[in-house]
């Protein structure tokens, strides 16, 4: 297979809460413009990992990291590393869907406020290429000052992944984003995932094989801390 | 009866009696303290009329003015809170959003023991050192001014300010905190973002507990106000002696000894500090409580 | 300005803001060790007062005791039997909410008006004088609220399965409170009357002209003998002591009070943290 350069690269990586290794010794390339799953069972550290990518592990009491971590060709724990700016390349999405109560307008211009203060005139035209990335911009148009929390858990996870998106990153980290949505909302997300990649690589963590199945162009199977072979 | 207690309780138990009698009586002295503050203090209010509110005179025998006491509550608790906003809540973001576990657990203990320092301490260190200083720098004449008894209260109340301030920032959801972590907001930003606009009821909440407890204080304040029933001329200059409505009980109560309307007018101001304070800590309480939407 | 920069300044201040107030605590405690220090000794704790802030200060400590537990005993009833009314008998609704309300506007009410009814009630009218029973009255309903209030919380905080199952096993209330609210509840119950304690132990401007006198007195020796304090003791001599004896004197008295207090608090943090879920990191 003739693939692109790698966005991330995993060099022996090993992860630790205490002395516990909860990811061990992984050695991983994910390339560009693919969707990649992580599956396994729960606790077999491939959310751990998943955080790690954006450096979202810092402040847990007792972690660690050996190995080397390289994401868009950055070592992302190099003392030269600017967290903030690598998580606004590499975005995030959590299991829980997490709007602010705010309207949803400011919701999607959350990030943007602050990583592009200039920028204020162009924020609803951001805004809105962010909610139809998204899928949500046909349902949430004529009540974009409408308070967030109102919406639906799957209109709020898709307001979360405009939310991430209005800040253009290259590489999107999702953690389990369908498990806490029902089946409708969770198939408008995994559609998604085929256009996204177009624009950015996905990382997409994933505890059901199916849903693997359905939307990956190359599956990693995890199991204690370690990729199992032939994936 | 039925509709009051819970279902299964039969009220003939001797326990529902035991503990319905106790109810009774702590109620029913909290009943009678207001009673009798209502009771006491109304001569002074029908005497005196609006005038003592407004009156600036408070001559025992004679007529009795509160309007310097008010003032004086008035001006004393709102300097404090405005020399203890800025470090109290600079303090419990800090310890909120900074601190490692450990070192927040002992700086909560530390000021859970700063808050119950007796105000009779406070009044010692106020009189000794903070007096001295409002003096010294000020180049005045008497330490014990209005001034002197805002710092002091500042200092007393930034405890409790300070541990509720930082029990409302750890209320807000950590999912709003990785959240705006994860869109690569510095550490500042989302303290300043996320977390401050999310625990701001709280916070106003504690600081109205605070003024509340600082506008009853009077053993401290007593040692360091002046003692002197005056609105300052210029009304604005705090570096004068002043009186507020605790320490002025404090101080004549004893010479007023139950009887005449110079002790009617005492507790009277009792009962308009009681008021405020009330008006206060119900807000207060109501801020702290609210659920968010 | 970088956000990075901005960013460290921020941190920077509000680690200021932190310090100050820590730096505050180690303030209060090295000025009250520094300056009272020096009074203490044998003599200092364990003999009685003598001229005019002369002397020991074991009777005032003793005083202090004295009213603190007194009152401690006589609100511990009264908090609990109503707690208990509260939570296990009365419904929630207007009536509960009502009984907390009063119990909680007590809290509102400036300490030394307690002084001041306390004094009129029993001084003038039950012409009992300055006497240290008023001063346990006056204290126990003063700290009504923070002990009441303590008890209810860890009752209703009893997570609802354990009642649930006491309830399913047939057990009546008056069980139920035995075997499942008390064992239950007993940190709350006990932080609750500590922090009560403490409260009663450092307050003054409540008994300053019920119950305590500055000399005259040594130990109360019956019901209408008034009590001498440190509070009061510290308060008179810091008012008018010019002599450098007696200040150190009241510098003395302050680190014997401020040593209670600290105990009573610390005891209480210590239980609460031994017994606290350890929910948060």
């Amino acid at each position: 297979m003739n693939a692109p350069s790698p966005v991330i690269r995993l060099q022996a990586v090993t992860l630790r809460y205490g002395r516990i290794p909860v990811v061990d010794g992984v050695d991983l390339e994910i390339a560009a413009n693919r969707v990649t799953t992580l599956s396994g069972p729960s606790g077999s550290g491939k959310s751990t990992l998943l955080r790690t990518l954006c450096r979202m592990n810092d402040r847990l009491p007792g972690f660690s990291v050996s190995g080397k971590v390289e994401v868009l060709g950055q070592d992302v724990h190099a003392p030269s590393t600017d967290v903030c700016d690598l998580r606004r390349r590499v975005g995030l999405l959590f299991q829980k869907p997490c709007v602010f109560p705010k309207s949803i307008l400011e919701n999607v211009v959350f990030g943007l406020k602050y990583h592009h203060p200039g920028e204020r005139a162009r924020f609803p035209e951001l805004a809105r290429r962010a909610l139809e990335q998204a899928g949500l911009w046909a349902e949430v148009k004529d009540r974009l000052d409408a308070p967030a929390v109102a919406l639906s858990q799957g209109q709020q996870q898709r307001l979360a992944l405009a939310r991430t998106l209005a800040l253009e990153p290259e590489i999107l980290l999702l953690d389990e984003p369908t498990a806490s949505l029902d089946p409708e909302s969770s198939a408008i997300i995994e559609e998604l995932a085929a256009t996204l990649k177009a624009r950015c690589s996905l990382v997409w963590v994933t505890h059901d094989p199916a849903q693997a199945d359905r939307i990956a162009d190359r599956k990693i199977a995890f199991a204690d801390g370690r990729i199992l072979p032939h994936t | 009866m039925r509709r009051l207690l819970h279902s299964e309780i039969d009220f003939r138990h001797p326990f529902v009696l035991i503990t319905g009698l106790l109810t009774a009586l702590a109620s029913g002295v909290v009943v009678f303290l207001f009673l009798f503050l209502v009771i006491q203090g109304q001569p002074a209010f029908t005497r005196m009329g609006f005038a003592f509110f407004s009156g600036e005179e408070w001559i025992p025998g004679e007529t009795y003015g509160a309007w310097p006491l008010i003032y004086g509550s008035l001006v004393v608790t709102g300097l404090a809170l405005l020399w203890v906003l800025p470090p109290a809540l600079g303090c419990a973001l800090f310890t909120s959003e900074y601190l490692r576990p450990k070192a927040r657990v002992a700086m909560k203990a530390a000021m859970e023991l700063l808050a119950g320092v007796p105000g009779i301490l406070y009044g010692l260190l106020g009189v000794s050192f903070l007096a001295v200083w409002v003096r010294d720098v000020l180049g005045l004449i008497d330490g014990n001014t209005l001034l002197t008894a805002s710092l002091l209260l500042a200092v007393m109340v930034l405890p409790t300010i300070m541990t509720l301030s930082e029990d409302a920032c750890r209320a807000v959801p950590s999912e709003y905190r990785d959240t705006a972590r994860a869109l690569g907001l510095t550490r500042a930003e989302v303290v300043f973002g996320v977390v401050l606009p999310q625990a701001l009821p709280g916070i106003a909440g504690a600081v109205l507990l605070g003024l509340g407890r600082a506008m009853g204080e009077t053993v401290a304040v007593m040692l360091v106000i002046g003692g002197l029933d005056r609105v300052p001329l210029p009304w604005y200059d705090i570096t004068q002696p002043g009186q507020n409505i605790p320490s002025k009980l404090g101080r004549e109560a004893a010479e007023a000894l139950g009887s005449g309307l110079h002790w009617n007018a005492l507790i009277a101001s009792g009962l308009v500090l009681f008021l405020m304070v009330m008006l206060f800590s119900l807000a207060g309480n109501f801020l702290l409580k609210r659920k968010r939407a | 300005m970088s956000r990075k920069t901005k960013d460290f300044l921020i941190m920077m201040a509000l680690g200021l803001c932190a310090l100050l107030g820590a730096a505050l605590l180690g303030f209060i405690l090295s000025a009250v060790l520094w300056r009272g220090w020096p009074a203490l000794g044998f003599d200092f704790l364990f003999t009685a007062p003598g001229k005019f802030g002369e002397g020991g200060v074991l009777f005032q400590a003793l005083g202090t005791l004295l009213l603190t537990l007194g009152a401690g005993a006589l609100c511990f009833p009264l908090a609990l039997g109503s707690a208990l009314f509260q939570t296990e008998v009365l419904r929630p609704g207007k009536w509960n909410d009502t009984v907390s309300l009063l119990l909680y506007s007590l809290n509102a009410v400036p300490t030394v008006l307690f002084g001041l009814i306390g004094f009129l009630v029993f001084g003038v009218w039950m012409d009992t004088g300055v006497s240290w029973l008023t001063g346990v009255l006056v204290l126990a309903v003063m700290i009504l609220p923070t002990v009441q209030t303590a008890v209810r919380q860890s009752m209703q905080a009893i997570p609802e399965s354990y009642q649930e199952t006491a309830r399913a096993l047939g057990l009546t209330p008056w069980q139920r409170v035995r075997a499942v609210v008390l064992p239950r509840s007993v940190a709350g119950l006990v932080t609750g009357v500590l922090m009560g304690l403490a409260r009663a132990a450092g307050e003054t401007a409540a008994i300053m002209f019920t119950a305590t006198v500055f000399s005259g007195v040594l130990f109360p020796k019956s019901l209408s003998d008034p009590a001498l304090t440190l509070q009061t003791h510290i308060l008179t001599l810091a008012q008018e002591a010019v002599d450098p004896a007696a200040q150190a004197a009241a510098w003395g008295a302050g680190l014997v009070l401020i040593s209670l207090v600290f105990c009573l608090i610390g005891l209480s943090l210590l239980i609460r943290r031994r017994n606290a879920v350890e929910a948060d990191l």
